[in-house]
């Protein structure tokens, strides 16, 4: 009885060490400005009234709206250089994209970020019927499909890699064509 | 100022533009319609944008609002930089309230003093908003 109590104590000492390790490893690398060390849930609005999403560069605006959260949504896509608009509604493929980016994990921190213009990202928003309870995040959409989504978060210092279909994003860019309901 | 976003319960309004210099683009959605109005900007949308950015917090509500009616108001703007957008919520002033209440974050709610011509504006599309106006496609 003696032996096995001990063995208890040694087993919880051991674990609450290795539970303060881990946490203390968490910690330092937060407060010296690493961000996360894993992939990790960054947000998760799946179960959450999206009513607007909101994906704008400089060429390629597509603003997807409804009126309340059981309707459909419906799309325009704007494409300013081209002096082009388009009005749909929202179909199958533009059902799956937004399923993909209501929820965001992201992996580690890159540890050399990706330079360049940052008029060249995307701004991703999605927006609920309360807008301060929606997300916004800056996107780096690689042209490569085989390359991944790297994303800025408001609040959070570095660049991190994103767990979203490349070659999905790049679906988007068509506009109505691909992503409007189609008879 | 290099993006606009106004939604209300019955109209939704991307504005935009690729340089500072230019003239914004609007776009405009309507609950009634399929149709998306299409315009440049003109004197009426700078008036509503220069309200929109010049609100005066009178006194704190006391006894705050709901926020899920039909009467409230975003804006949301985004500059050149990269910061995030900067959403505004606004109600409209009504029999009960004559005055426009602010939302401040998630719980807090302010009486404002603006100009008027956000709310003249706001919901009025290209007539009043633009300088020229035609029809984008829709099916």
């Amino acid at each position: 009885m003696r032996r096995a109590l001990g063995w208890m104590a040694c087993t919880l000492l051991a674990v609450l060490t290795l539970g303060f390790a881990t946490d203390w490893d968490n910690w330092v690398e937060l407060v010296a400005g690493h961000g996360p060390i894993k992939a990790e849930l960054f947000y998760d609005m799946s179960t959450r009234p999206v009513t607007g999403v909101l994906v704008s560069t400089s060429d390629y605006k597509l603003y997807a709206y409804r009126w309340h959260t059981d309707q459909p949504f419906r799309i325009m896509v704007v494409r300013p250089r081209q002096n082009t608009v388009e009005g749909c509604k929202a179909g199958p493929a533009f059902t799956e994209w937004l399923g993909m980016v209501t929820t965001l994990v992201n992996g580690r921190k890159l540890e050399t970020p990706l330079k360049g213009d940052p008029t060249g990202w995307t701004t991703l928003e999605l927006i609920t019927n309360n807008e301060f309870e929606g997300e916004e995040t800056r996107l780096f959409l690689p042209h490569e499909s085989t390359e991944a989504i790297v994303a800025e978060f408001y609040g959070l210092p570095g660049q991190y890699p994103v767990e979203w279909s490349t070659s999905a994003f790049s679906v988007i860019k068509d506009g109505c064509r691909t992503m409007g309901e189609h008879p | 100022m290099r993006e606009v976003l106004v939604s209300t319960s019955n109209q939704r309004l991307l504005a935009f533009r690729t340089d500072p210099g230019e003239v914004f683009e609007i776009v405009i959605a309507r609950r009634d319609r399929n149709e998306l109005e299409r315009c440049k900007a003109g004197a009426g949308f700078a008036r509503f944008l220069e309200a929109a950015s010049s609100i005066f917090v009178v006194k704190k509500v006391e006894a705050v609002v709901e926020t899920d009616t039909k009467d409230w108001v975003t804006v949301e703007t985004w500059d050149t930089s990269t910061n995030p957008g900067r959403e505004l919520r606004l109600r409209a002033p009504n029999a009960g309230e004559p005055r426009t209440i602010m939302q401040w974050w998630l719980y807090d709610q302010y009486v404002v003093e603006l100009d008027d011509g956000f709310w003249s504006n706001v919901t009025s599309g290209c007539a009043e908003l633009g300088i020229s106006v035609e029809m984008g496609k829709a099916p």
